[in-house]
């Protein structure tokens, strides 16, 4: 026989396991098998005096059975919060009833509860002039409201009817707020309740007025939790989009915006239209001529004339929101000769009686709270809880519907009751725990209800879905139970360390997640496999791993050894941050995933450096360049971890969040802390080293991928740019060393030093591209060797060339456009000084004749004083000194280039700067030329020349002799 | 601009120029010794020619010409023309820049001094006899004022006619010491003809006029109570005191 029976049948659990009690139908015989064999006593405590009393359901059914002696209604609350069994004990109370021909009983459930179907079930069974006129009234309404959009357009037009027009100068939820202010709020809620557009943004889909509609149109869903605030209007609610509004009028849309800017005038407002929610949801779904009073009346009368007393049962007062106050008025009307005697048990949530309004009410019933806190239940009340449900899955529905007050037992006729029982166990009642185990229950309801009873969510999470699990695995013959065994719950099986995740998933390779599950949710100290564990193992078929134990907390604990956990199921050690990381999907800190990521980081360099991949590595502060490839720390990129930045890497080496992963960081973790490889025998960092060799082969691909687009480019840039050098090579070479360290002549041209200033970045990316594709590196990863192979062809092809072409903001196109601009620049200048000495000089003069013909004719013009001024011999000398040999080289060159055709390859023709000189010389020949000017004006030949008359001057001396001989002679008379 | 001659070219020119140049300033200065000594030797050849010339003409006008140049000044002009004649002798056939060497010599030079210097003593000697005979031959009441009685074209030829034979003769040249002469001659003659016109108009006036005329040619000038009624109303007439000024003394 095989063990792995499927001994309930999921539709019986479902039925049982309805998440309320008012999923069961109240005139269901099934349901009513049903819930009787699922019930379970829940402690009941009485308010009385402002103290409590325990007291149990029979007591609460005896009070509320007790015969009525007065005119006073019976009232009885049971309260308590939300999901914690009222209805439950509401509907026990009338599963105790009984027979009793004496009482009209009306109750009403949670299922289906429209505020017409309750009204039909308090008329239920009348059928006086009045009872008709209602049961008319309200088929008028429903059939004026035929979908939820004409509900809440009905709603909110009544609405702000109500709200606009109700003369009360006060309402009870504005206690504080004066006539004058009610009656501004009025205003402003009537132009807001008329205007379409703010009626459309309030009636949205899910909107707040859609719950009110809907909750109050179709009631529950027995699945559905609703919340009290769901049948009211507050602030939130009022919260609109301004930008909706924008295409009408400036005083809607200055109301609108101050609605949205002020909280507190939000509230008002929805206060105001709270206060009138309830009428105008009575009068839109049940019609504004059913008084509920009168129906109330009317019923009360009718069962009276019948000689019956009224009993009615309210699985929850809230959801009746609309007419709920109105009952609670009807409720307190005293019988009378005409009125019958009335009784009532109703679950309401606590705050709700709270309200002042309703103190009349409240103030005349028994209240009855359900005391549930996991102390007063216990462990094995809970064990009993889900015992029942258990069973009354396993028992078909004859079985039930033949169980009268006590409910068989399923087990019972079960062959596998003895071995099933021994190794799951069962519970008080001797209900079968199958195939689940005290342990599973406890640490299960722990998970699914922590700190206190939610049986809501036990019946979820504890019965149903683990039973879903079960049935499909052990049904099919598989492992049970799986990964999916109580998923969402705990989906990492955190009880388990990471690492004993990871080792059970190598170590198991016939049921790995059976083993895991086992371990984690049926072990008394997990992992540990104790005894009970073993049997559980051996029934469903699964394998245990031998000498799996926890390690996790300790790093230094190793498999094999004995577990340290004690025998408490839900206790463990605090997880440390990799666990959390782990099971409590926490993130990773900043620091410990940077220390993970810097630790891999390092040890992906010193493969790439020790290994044979090639390619030079550096570090470059807090990154390493690889070849063209730039790895980041941020490369690793940790799942759930901070410190990681925010922009997506495109290679990035990634560690999940996984068993296998939390052993790698905790390796990490502690080589990094100066550990050795060896934690948890080093089985990380095998793992590790796997992944650390293939990444590292796919950067030696990022290094070097590109290079057939980059290097052609790289090296033309550079061999047009070694012309900067004196001697740039005209082999590949001697062209070498100008490429990559060129030595600019001096001085250098202004502009040509510009041009090498701006176009660094242009060939720092050049030199850049060489070193990351053609550069090899040795031991240490440095780049040490130029691979000229790669580039061999490039430069040859290029070595002639002075300039180079390329494409806009491609590295030869931002080249041409920098040397482009340069030698614009530079040529504007020297054409300038080209011009200049043209002035003065012809290119075709031979300098070193004429500086020597003119050092003579200045020595001898000296000589002679015959220099044009005093200055001219140091001005000369001065130009003389200046002139150098090559400039007239240099003048006759680029008078050829500015005659002819100039291209930015003459640039470099600039390099060695031709100013100065072109400067001296033109300085030379204009003193040069001033000097011969000078020197012409000043040896033009003297005027009157002519020969020496030498006879005049015999003949005049001769004559004064003769003169002189006359006067000597004569004595002067 | 188009540079049309080399740098070159032109300094080869200009060394050229500078050569030529030197050339050219050498015989220009040449030139100008040669010349400068046969300007002085023709200048004073002239001047002694002119004096000579000159002495017979003025001893027909009466002047007593006596010797006109000194011993030693001879002597010296002796010495000059045998230096002179030296010199000439030398030159001939001689090419301009030795000529010009020549008459630059020191013999030259003081030969050419002395005769210079002699001609000026010839000069100077001619004048003074041409003062001394004016000095001895100016006419009587040349040194009196000439009175006015009114503007008469008479008073002003007289008063000419007074300041030049009163002017002493000094450094005229031969020439215009012959000329000179003639004039004092001529002067003296007509101031004898026309100087008692003038007394015989004068005397034709109001004794007071006469007297008030005779005070205001002095240099004290005239008192004021000379300017009596007659006075005044021969003063009125606007012609009369056309000479006539006020001068405040002190």
């Amino acid at each position: 026989v095989s063990a792995n029976l499927v001994c309930w049948t999921r539709a019986a659990i479902d039925f049982a396991t309805q998440v309320d009690v008012g999923g069961l139908d109240a005139d269901d015989p099934h349901a009513d098998a049903v819930f009787r064999a699922i019930h379970q006593s829940l402690p009941i405590s009485q308010e009385s005096g402002g103290g409590a009393a325990a007291v149990s359901e029979d007591d609460v059914l005896r009070e509320f059975t007790r015969p009525i002696t007065s005119n006073e209604p019976t009232l009885v609350f049971v309260t308590g919060e939300k999901g914690t069994g009222k209805s439950h004990l509401v509907r026990w109370l009338k599963s105790r009833l009984g027979t009793r021909p004496s009482w009209h009983v009306v109750y009403i459930e949670k299922r289906n509860t429209s505020l017409r179907r309750v009204t039909e079930r308090i008329l239920a069974g009348v059928d006086t002039p009045r009872a008709r006129e209602i049961r008319a009234e309200l088929d008028r309404a429903s059939a004026e409201i035929t979908s939820d959009e004409e509900a809440m357009n009905a709603l909110l037009a009544r609405l702000d009817q109500l709200v606009t027009f109700d003369q009360a100068r006060e309402i009870g939820n504005l206690p504080e707020v004066s006539p004058a202010e009610l009656a501004e709020l009025r205003r402003k809620a009537n132009r807001l309740l008329g205007d379409f557009t703010f009626r459309r943004e309030l009636s949205v889909p899910d909107g707040p007025v859609h719950r009110i509609v809907r909750l109050a149109r179709g009631g529950t869903e027995p699945t559905e939790d609703v919340n009290d605030a769901d049948l009211h209007l507050t602030e939130t609610d009022l919260q609109v989009d301004p930008s909706a509004f924008d295409d009408l009028g400036q005083e809607l849309q200055g109301l609108i915006a101050a609605l949205v800017s002020n909280r507190g005038m939000r509230a008002d407002i929805a206060a105001l239209c709270d206060w009138y929610l309830p009428q105008a949801k009575a009068q839109v779904f049940i019609g504004r001529g059913a008084d509920l009073l009168d129906v109330f009346e009317d019923v009360r009368e009718e069962i009276a004339n019948r000689g019956q007393e009224l009993c009615l049962l309210v699985e929850d007062l809230v959801l009746l929101h609309g007419i709920d106050r109105q009952l609670a008025q009807a409720l307190t009307i005293p019988a009378s000769a005409r009125l019958c005697r009335l009784r009532a048990a109703i679950a309401v949530t606590s705050g709700y009686l709270n309200s002042p309004s309703l103190s009349t009410f409240t103030d005349r019933g028994l209240r009855y709270t359900l005391d549930l806190n996991l102390d007063a239940i216990g462990q094995v009340g809970l064990r009993d809880f889900v015992g029942r449900y258990l069973n009354a899955g396993r028992l078909s529905e004859q079985a039930l519907a033949a169980s009268s007050t006590d409910t068989a037992n399923a087990c019972l006729s079960c062959p596998e009751l003895q071995r099933c029982h021994d190794t799951f166990g069962v519970s008080r009642d001797r209900y079968g725990l199958y195939p689940l185990n005290e342990v599973a229950v406890d640490r299960l309801i722990g998970l699914a209800s922590p700190g206190e009873f939610r049986p809501r969510e036990i019946l979820r999470q504890v019965i149903r879905a683990p039973l879903e699990v079960a049935e499909e695995e052990l049904g099919a013959g598989g492992t049970f139970p799986s990964s999916r065994f109580a998923r969402t719950l705990d989906p990492t099986r955190s009880q388990l360390d990471p690492q004993v995740r990871d080792a059970i998933r190598r170590l198991n390779s016939i049921s790995p997640e059976a083993e895991t599950s086992l371990r984690a949710f049926y072990a008394l100290s997990p992992p540990a496999a104790d005894v009970g564990l073993e049997k559980i193992a051996r029934y469903l078929g699964d394998h245990l791993t031998e000498g799996v134990a926890d390690g996790a907390e300790n790093v230094d604990v190793h498999y094999g050894e004995q577990p340290k956990s004690g025998p408490d199921p839900n206790t463990r050690q605090t997880p440390d941050e990799v666990r959390k990381w782990t099971d409590e999907q926490a993130l990773l800190s900043s620091s410990t995933a940077n220390r993970v990521r810097r630790w891999i980081c390092e040890t992906l360099v010193a493969q790439l450096q020790n290994g044979s991949y090639g390619v030079a590595v550096r570090k470059v502060k807090s990154e390493w360049r690889i070849g063209s490839h730039t790895l980041r720390v941020t490369d690793v990129v940790i799942e759930r971890a901070q410190g990681g930045g925010a922009v997506e890497r495109p290679n990035p080496f990634r560690i999940s969040a996984t068993d296998e992963n939390a052993a790698l960081i905790r390796g990490v973790l502690a080589a990094a802390n100066g550990g050795g490889l060896d934690l948890s025998a080093g089985e990380w960092f095998f793992g590790l080293q796997t992944r650390i060799t293939d990444y590292a082969s796919l950067l030696a691909r990022l290094a070097t991928a590109g290079a057939d687009a980059a290097v052609p480019p790289a090296a033309e840039v550079l061999t047009v740019m070694r012309h900067v050098s004196a001697e740039p090579g005209q082999i590949v070479r001697s062209a070498l060393t100008p490429m990559l360290a060129p030595t600019p002549p001096q001085p250098l041209n202004r502009a040509v030093s510009d041009f090498l200033r701006e176009v660094r970045p242009v060939r720092d990316e050049a030199l850049t591209a060489l070193r990351d594709y053609a550069t090899a590196a040795k031991g240490t990863g440095r780049a040490t060797l130029l691979d000229i192979g790669l580039l061999y062809g490039d430069i040859r092809s290029h070595m002639s060339a002075r300039s180079v072409a390329g494409l806009p903001g491609s590295l030869l196109g931002r080249f041409q456009a920098l040397q482009s601009r340069a030698f614009t620049q530079a040529w504007a200048e020297v054409s300038t000084a080209l011009v200049a000495v043209g002035r003065v000089i012809d290119p075709g003069e031979d300098l070193a004749a004429t500086a020597e013909i003119v050092d003579r004719l200045v020595d001898a013009a000296q000589a002679k004083g015959k220099l044009p001024r005093a200055d001219t011999l140091f001005a000369y000398r001065e130009a003389r000194a200046g002139l150098s040999v090559d400039a007239m080289d240099v003048y006759r060159l680029l008078s050829k280039k500015m005659i002819g055709k100039s291209s930015p390859g003459d640039l470099w023709d600039l390099c060695p700067d031709p100013l100065p000189r072109l400067e001296a010389l033109a300085r030379y020949a204009t003193v040069t030329n001033d000097l011969l000017a000078g020197m012409a004006s000043e040896l033009v030949s003297a005027p009157g020349g002519g020969s020496v008359d030498t006879g005049a001057l015999i003949q005049a001396f001769r004559e004064l002799a003769d003169m002189l001989d006359n006067v000597a002679h004569t004595g002067g008379r | 601009m188009v540079v049309t001659e080399s740098l070159a070219a032109r300094a080869e020119a200009m060394l050229n120029r500078l050569g030529q140049a030197e050339a050219e300033a050498a015989s220009q200065q040449a030139r100008t010794e040669v010349e400068v000594a046969r300007v002085r030797a023709t200048r004073v050849t002239s001047d002694l020619r002119a004096a000579a010339e000159a002495i017979p003409t003025l001893e027909a006008c009466g002047i007593v010409v006596g010797p006109a140049a000194s011993g030693p000044l001879l002597k010296e002009a002796v010495r000059a023309r045998a230096a002179l004649r030296t010199a000439a002798t030398s030159m001939v056939g001689a090419p301009p820049i030795e000529v010009a060497g020549r008459a630059r010599t020191h013999s030259v030079e003081i030969s050419l001094a002395s005769a210079e210097k002699l001609a000026k003593s010839v000069l100077n000697s001619l004048n003074r006899y041409v003062d001394q005979w004016r000095r001895d031959n100016l006419p009587e009441r040349i040194d009196e004022p000439v009175i006015s009685p009114g503007s008469d074209h008479l008073v002003v030829r007289l008063r000419n006619l007074q300041r030049r034979l009163e002017r002493t003769v000094d450094s005229l040249t031969a020439g215009d010491l012959v000329q000179r002469a003639q004039e004092i001659k001529d002067d003296a003659a007509a101031w004898i003809a026309e100087r008692p016109q003038l007394d015989a108009d004068l005397e034709r006036r109001h004794p007071e006029v006469r007297e008030f005329l005779r005070q205001a040619a002095t240099e004290e000038g005239a008192p004021l109570y000379l300017i009596t009624p007659v006075v005044a109303t021969w003063l009125k007439d606007a012609e009369n005191s056309l000479d006539l000024r006020v001068v405040l003394r002190s």
